[in-house]
């Protein structure tokens, strides 16, 4: 749960206060919501999480519920569509019915 | 088809509706199936005709998959057969050109849409031949190219390339895809949709196109919107299958191998295969995959805490290597001691594994140190937080009545076991709050409510550690309403109101219209008061006086200040004061509040004993006399006002035991006529008295049914009903009157303390966790009544008036 919200800041475990908010806003600066809403949803969602370090911890060491669920971290992980060409084939493939 | 279908289709029989059913469905196989069936049970002209729509579709169908083969062999079976309808004949001769690739140029000359779907097909597939007709073969490699290029990423040359199919060619539905895709890699969405939305919604460039913009979460003009028509059904399936494939293309092109096998052995609940993966993943020596390792253990541990059984957990802690922040599974093994805490024997196994963890952040290097002190503090207010969960279950327990518990009586001797595990819980609960103070103030509940336990142990050494914890808990947070108030009534009572003026003057800078502090501010301009009186400054007291007159003025009281201006003459000039407090009396609608405010200034001011002898008489009399719902609400008031700010005097115990003499006949009366605010206040005063529970019940309840839009009682009320045993309570009117009463703090004139407020959500979450099993519980019952909620009016006569407080403090 801390982790992850550490990870989406590309933060280590003991980042400091100042160093969690410094790193936000370099992200605020890098990922504007008007051009990437859902990772600058992500920056406020991690931020909003780890700028309390009392209840980020009690969220990490208590809550039985996980922040996501296996399916959505593998939905996540697979690399945005844009982000290589996909082969001619496979393109033409998807008019096939 | 399936063994079931086959059994439905032989009871009803084939039916032309349902060939035409399945064509609509897009089962061109099973249409073709009925459709030949009808024809065979009745060769009719109707079912012929339709069994040659059925034939034309199973043919096109296979001709879209590329199974020309198969195409072919059902074309040939339907030119066998004797056709009868026009459209089936045209259908043949299509077929037929498409298929054996017979398409002469005049005939494409002649059918535009034969030329776009030969056009089309030859894209799509290149070991078809393009017959001659207008530069289209050239044109077909034209498009290809320009797909090779934007596949290897050069766009500015497929761009250019493109430029050799004019504009009236049956492919420059291609040109505007090509264009359309180079966009899309470059994250170009205006040029992307301007090309896009071009397209022909019913030629595979737009599907393809309308399947990327899905991909990226996008929508393109046109796309199919579902549960619109059969037809828009059809075209949902065909999109469905065409993410699908670009969803399996995405996932085996990512490189997360193991997290797909992940993932699907999650889906098929099998966790043996999942955890020999995680196995595999943690073996690797990649920081990527030892980062996604630690998020998907996370996911983990968490639902395996929530398991109802432990072989979840115990699979999971033997096969897979524990995570970062919980080396040894003691964090796991606490939340599950936390999740089976046995109530009634206290959270010893949650605090052993809860410590245990506490001692191994030692072993975690990457953690700094502040954060170790942060962690331990949480920690321990943890274990305090479960510690009072027992504490309030055993003080319940304790106070209960055993003649109200008729389902579970208590055992003679659980009584006295309950107090000896109360008293050791509470001896721990203090231990570990003061060890959560200790290891950080980054925490003030621990410290506030550290601070309530020593107020309310009261003696001497216990208050002193009270001020020293508030004044720690103040320096470091210097905006905390709780120590601010504390201490400016801590200063006032120990006879320092001067030490209270600043912390007062800053809490009002940050929160000027806070009743409490407005509150402390009169309640500090009167200590000052008491201390010029005191010391015999008398003038200085006359000017605090009028300033306190003045504040007092605008809230339309006014007695305090003139009892005070009445004190001073005590002092200086006896008879003229009584000839005012006999004006006084005579004025004042409620004699009792002057007389008991009297009686209270003889302490403030530390006047002689007969004074108080002369004012605690008729203060008696005033008292013991029958009380109307007014008169008791102007008292009540006066007793709250002394318990807000933990003010008291000599003789306050006698005359709050009158006060509820007097109150009984009012609680037990339904003739009586209350305003809101008396009764509010009322209510108030009983909410502390343990020993006055019946009467605190009756008025409550009373509150709650003559004012259910006030929020306090209404509050005030649920939360008796809870402390009731469970079974005696009807839960479902009790959550509907929880959530009256945050109705009607968010939208009434008087709101809940935040405190209160929490308080009230903690009730509603438990209610609403329990609803359900009572909602079947009063259905199986057969009524929501479920018996009288409080005891018979009788039993006040019962009533122990068991406060023996010492008057003298």
């Amino acid at each position: 749960m801390l982790l992850e919200h550490l990870q989406t800041l590309g933060l280590s475990l003991n980042a400091t206060g100042e160093e969690i908010r410094n790193r936000y806003l370099d992200l605020v600066k890098q990922f504007p919501p008007e051009q990437f809403p859902q990772r600058a949803t992500q920056i406020r969602c991690a931020y909003d999480f780890l700028r309390d370090p009392v209840h980020a911890w009690k969220e990490e060491l208590f809550s039985t519920k996980p922040a996501t669920s296996i399916e959505a971290i593998a939905l996540e992980l697979i690399p945005d569509i844009r982000s290589s060409r996909i082969p001619t084939d496979v393109l033409l493939s998807l008019a096939r019915s | 088809m399936s063994r079931q279908n086959q059994k439905n289709r032989e009871k009803s029989g084939p039916s032309p509706e349902s060939a035409r059913r399945q064509m609509e469905k897009g089962n061109a196989k099973e249409a073709l199936k009925e459709a030949k069936l009808c024809y065979r049970a009745d060769p009719c002209n109707d079912h012929q005709i339709l069994l040659e729509q059925a034939f034309l579709f199973r043919i096109d169908q296979l001709y879209r998959f590329n199974q020309l083969d198969d195409a072919r062999a059902v074309l040939h079976d339907l030119t066998a057969i004797k056709n009868v309808a026009a459209e089936t004949i045209t259908g043949i001769q299509r077929m037929q050109m498409l298929l054996n690739n017979q398409v002469s140029a005049a005939a494409l000359s002649d059918n535009a849409e034969l030329l776009t779907e030969v056009a089309d097909r030859a894209v799509l597939d290149p070991s078809i031949p393009v017959p001659n007709q207008n530069d289209l073969p050239k044109q077909v490699q034209v498009v290809r190219e320009a797909l090779r290029l934007v596949e290897q990423g050069e766009d500015q040359s497929a761009t250019d390339c493109l430029n050799e199919i004019p504009r009236s060619s049956p492919l420059s539905d291609w040109r505007l895809f090509v264009r359309g895709l180079s966009a899309f890699y470059q994250y170009d969405q205006e040029r992307m949709l301007a090309n896009w939305s071009r397209l022909d919604a019913n030629r595979p460039a737009h599907r393809i196109a309308a399947t990327l913009m899905r991909a990226i979460k996008s929508e393109l003009p046109g796309s199919p919107s579902s549960g619109q028509s059969n037809v828009g059904e059809i075209a949902d399936v065909k999109a469905r299958d065409a993410d699908r494939r670009l969803e399996i293309y995405q996932k085996d092109s990512s490189g997360n191998g193991i997290l797909n096998e992940i993932v699907e052995f999650v889906q098929k609940a099998n966790m043996r295969a999942t955890y020999a993966a995680m196995k595999r993943l943690n073996g690797s020596k990649s920081p990527e995959h030892q980062q996604l390792y630690e998020r998907l253990m996370d996911v983990f541990w968490r639902d395996s805490s929530r398991a109802e059984s432990n072989s979840a957990r115990t699979l999971l802690t033997r096969t897979l290597s524990p995570p970062l922040l919980d080396p040894h599974w003691n964090r796991l093994n606490a939340i599950s001691a936390d999740e089976n805490l046995p109530i009634d024997e206290g959270p010893d196994e949650s605090e052993r594994c809860w410590r245990a963890y506490i001692d191994e952040l030692e072993e975690m290097p990457f953690l700094a140190s502040e954060q170790k002190e942060v962690i331990t503090a949480v920690i321990l207010e943890h274990i305090a937080d479960l510690l009072k969960n027992v504490l309030d279950y055993l003080e319940d327990k304790i106070d209960e009545d055993p003649a109200e518990d008729w389902h579970f009586p208590p055992e003679a001797d659980s009584r006295e076991r309950f107090k000896s595990l109360y008293n050791r819980f509470e001896k721990n609960q203090e231990e570990v709050l003061l060890e959560c103070t200790q290891q950080s103030v980054k925490l003030p509940e621990p410290f506030t409510r550290l601070i309530s336990i020593y107020e309310s142990q009261g003696t001497k050494l216990s208050l002193k550690k009270a001020e020293s914890l508030a004044a720690d808990l103040f320096s470091s947070h210097p905006g905390n309403l709780f120590a601010s108030c504390w201490l400016i009534k801590r200063y006032c009572q120990i006879g320092k109101p001067q030490n209270a003026r600043s912390i007062l003057t800053d809490a009002l800078t940050l929160r000027p219209r806070d009743a409490t502090l407005n509150e402390l501010r009169n309640y500090l301009s009167s200590q000052f008061i008491c201390q010029h009186v005191q010391e015999r400054q008398l003038t200085l007291a006359n000017e605090e006086i009028e300033r306190f007159a003045a504040s007092q003025k605008v809230v339309g009281d006014t007695v305090l200040s003139q009892v005070y201006s009445v004190g001073i003459k005590l002092i200086t000039s006896p008879e003229t004061a009584r000839e005012e407090i006999a004006t006084l009396v005579e004025q004042s609608k409620e004699p009792c509040v002057i007389w008991l405010n009297l009686c209270r200034l003889v302490t403030d001011f530390k006047l002689s004993k007969n004074w108080r002898t002369e004012f605690d008489k008729p203060a008696r009399e005033a008292l013991s006399k029958e009380l109307t719902a007014e008169r008791a609400g102007e008292i009540a008031r006066f007793f709250l006002s002394l318990r807000r700010n933990g003010h008291n005097y000599v003789g306050r115990v006698e005359h709050e035991k009158l006060f509820i003499k007097a109150i009984k006949p009012l609680s037990n009366s339904h003739r009586t006529i209350w305003a809101q605010e008396d009764l509010r206040d009322v209510c108030e005063f009983f909410l502390d008295r343990k020993d006055q529970k019946l009467i605190r019940r009756a008025l409550l309840e009373r509150g709650a049914k003559l004012f259910p839009s006030d929020a306090h009682l209404l509050f005030w009320y649920c939360r008796e009903l809870m402390r009731l045993d469970s079974w005696r309570v009807n839960r479902i009117e009790l959550s509907q009157m929880l959530r009256a009463a945050i109705r009607s703090h968010e939208s009434g004139p008087r709101q809940l303390s935040p405190g209160d407020l929490k308080e009230l959500k903690s009730l509603q979450k438990e209610v609403e966790l329990h609803k359900p099993f009572f909602e079947k519980f009063f259905e199986a019952m057969g009524h929501h009544e479920f018996g009288g909620l409080f005891s018979d009016p009788d039993d006040f006569d019962d009533d122990d008036d068991d406060d023996d407080d010492d008057d003298d403090f």
